[in-house]
């Protein structure tokens, strides 16, 4: 086993451990080493052509099917370089004010997040999108907003010179979205911080980390010799997102001490329906989420988008099978495709935990909290879809799951509760969060509000495992401004 | 129920055409075509148009994605397999030899299962073959008019304009 030196290692590369690595970078003109961990390898974008199934396998951690224990909710997440923000749309919320209150954590307050958020957002080239670029799938659910009286937001994205291809959650070919893929991690290497890719961090020791450094998936070598390594670091940042970072600390041991790791998970599951309209929808070109509707986020727990996804996931994440559902396929063009997205609660056992063989298993089920909520927003939806003038819906908690316009005004009654079915309908869940909450002691939570864990200095985490609820709003700028918050915070001591 | 069990458990074992870290080959492939088809056929009834190399291609994009998952995951979406396999066999008599209609009465009554197992056997399987059916890049752009645009607004006006 080599031994390697360091002072700071940082264990991811997404939102999070890319926000961290340019921040900690300046300390490099100062002499230290810091030195990041990707597990993933780095990704060409000029690979990147849109086909769904080549695509997901190349990017997404089982090729984005990385199912909770039960099998009733798929899980994306991505391992490679710049994390999760290479595939999502790059919406770009700022954090929600509400949650972070309900948070109640001592000097963290919405305002100083909020000013953390707004810096990130101009640095990734935060916009909204203009009028001519709105696609008419977008167009669409602005238009049956309306018609129901309902105020539909567009939403900012951190795009610069989109080309509209629509193939955000497959990898941008263009290289327009600005994840931290091509912003902070190209910025901190170019300032001296050393990113090493197919790098996987087994287990956390005190102050050490052992590494196993792997092959390209060409055959080639990565930035060091495949092989084992002892990294010791003065400091070490965790940020491989909920499912790396948790699984880490539980494979380390953590959990003997603090009994909180791997708990609170909350994934925000979602749905996707669609909706069949007389004339072809413009639905594959333009940036497929740009408007969401959240008036009922508080009541009813949950939140609509926009949404485009190819046809497989489109024909996996739509219920049933057979002629109906296949008549959707078919009208592939004339579909318009909404995101319902419930708030799911902290739970201490919805969590994480280690298999048998050391790996990640997510013991989450749909309680009946989110399962109102995923209902209720079918039926939003589905009077979007009407309002809009839709021919067809597809509902997956109703039975027979294809609504006719004569259901429209029957909406309430025919998509109920009692019919949806885990297990039957699919499910699937992009917003993972929680597992490392942040919290006042070790009996139930895992960091402090800096992201220090508690009683270990020299070890902080810096990604949306922080969360002590789900976020109720897309989390990457949420995730941003905590992990820079947190290298504000390793700094400090650095200085001292 | 106990000649549901030890069906299931025979296929369980021996479960035909499919083995760990291995791509399939021809072989195996012939002998899954033969209950696989009508399954498929259930679930997307287009697929009837199907000849045997439109069907072997399918079947490949499948085990395409069964074969990059861990070899757990593989194993639980094979048992699942073959579990839709028994539970139609059990109804309606081998598979291979019944009518799409009579297949896809049986799927859709396992649909709504009051076990949860079994509901979550027939997601699998379903999104198996659909991933097969649907995911196929020169199907998308043939049968359903979809075609990734690379160049999005550009690309797009520049194959319409003359």
């Amino acid at each position: 086993m080599r031994i390697v030196e360091a002072d700071i290692a940082i264990v991811g590369s997404g939102a999070g451990g890319g926000t961290v690595a340019a921040r900690l970078a300046p300390l490099v003109a100062r002499g230290k080493r810091v030195i990041l961990f990707e597990q993933g390898p780095r990704f060409d974008y000029r690979r990147f052509n849109g086909h769904e199934l080549e695509m997901s396998r190349m990017l997404y951690r089982e090729g984005g099917g990385f199912m909770v224990a039960d099998g009733t909710v798929s899980l994306a997440f991505v391992e490679g370089y710049g994390g999760s923000t290479v595939v999502y749309t790059g919406t770009s919320l700022e954090p929600p004010a509400r949650i972070i209150e309900r948070w109640n954590l001592p000097g963290l307050s919405p305002d100083e997040l909020v000013r953390r958020a707004r810096c990130y957002a101009q640095d990734n080239g935060v916009h909204a999108l203009p009028a001519a670029q709105i696609n008419e799938n977008n167009r669409l659910f602005v238009a049956g907003c309306r018609e129901l009286g309902w105020n539909a937001t567009q939403f900012a994205v951190n795009t610069r010179g989109c080309l509209g291809s629509g193939l955000c959650n497959l990898g941008c070919p263009n290289n327009a979205k600005q994840g931290t893929h091509v912003v902070q991690l190209p910025r901190a290497e170019s300032r001296g911080v050393e990113v090493i890719t197919r790098a996987r961090v087994m287990r956390l020791r005190e102050r050490r980390l052992e590494v196993e450094v792997g092959l390209n998936p060409d055959g080639s070598p990565g930035e060091w010799e495949p092989g084992n390594y002892e990294v010791r670091a003065r400091r070490v940042i965790l940020a491989g997102g909920v499912v790396g970072s948790t699984t880490l600390l539980l494979r380390s041991g953590f959990d003997r001490t603090l009994p909180a790791v791997g708990r609170y998970f909350t994934c925000q599951p979602a749905h996707i329906l669609v909706a069949e309209h007389p004339h072809p929808v413009q639905n594959a070109l333009g940036h497929p989420k740009s408007f969401l509707w959240d008036e009922r986020i508080e009541s009813d727990h949950f939140f609509l988008e926009t949404c485009m996804y190819p046809p497989f996931i489109t024909a996996k994440n739509m219920t049933g099978f057979g002629p109906d559902h296949e008549r959707f396929l078919r009208r592939f063009d004339h579909l318009q495709m909404i995101l319902v997205l419930a708030c799911d609660e902290a739970l201490p056992n919805q969590r994480i935990v280690l298999d048998r063989r050391g790996n990640p298993q997510v013991r989450y089920r749909l309680d009946s909290r989110t399962i109102r909520a995923l209902v209720g927003g079918t039926r939003a939806a589905a009077k979007i879809f009407f309002a809009a003038g839709a021919l067809r819906v597809h509902a997956p908690s109703a039975r027979p799951t294809c609504l006719e316009t004569d259901a429209r005004d029957r909406i309430e009654t025919r998509i109920r509760t009692e019919y949806f079915l885990p297990g039957t309908v699919s499910v699937s869940a992009a917003h993972l969060m929680g597992g490392c909450r942040m919290g006042r002691s070790a009996t139930d939570s895992v960091t402090n509000v800096d992201g220090q864990v508690h009683g270990y200095p020299w070890l902080h985490v810096a990604d949306a495992s922080l969360f002590p609820t789900a976020l109720e709003a897309n989390p990457y700028l949420t995730i941003m401004a905590l992990a820079d918050r947190v290298a504000d915070a390793v700094l400090d001591k650095e200085h001292a | 129920m106990l000649y549901l069990v030890s069906e299931y458990l025979r296929y369980a074992i021996n479960f035909p055409g499919y083995r760990e870290q291995q791509v399939p080959s021809s072989g195996p492939l012939e002998r899954r075509e033969k209950w696989l088809r009508p399954l498929l056929e259930a679930m997307v009834p287009a697929a009837r148009g199907l000849d045997r190399q439109a069907l072997e291609r399918v079947l490949r994009l499948s085990d395409a994605i069964l074969l990059d998952r861990p070899a757990a995951i593989r194993h639980r979406a094979i048992l699942a397999a073959n579990l839709i396999r028994s539970l139609v066999r059990l109804r309606c008599g081998p598979v291979s030899r019944q009518k799409a209609g009579c297949v896809a009465a049986r799927l859709a009554r396992l649909e709504n299962s009051r076990s949860r197992n079994i509901r979550l056997a027939l997601w699998a399987t379903r999104t198996l073959l659909m991933a097969g059916y649907y995911g196929d890049p020169q199907r998308q752009k043939a049968e359903l008019g979809y075609r990734p645009q690379l160049r999005g607004w550009g690309g797009c006006r520049e194959k319409t304009t003359p």
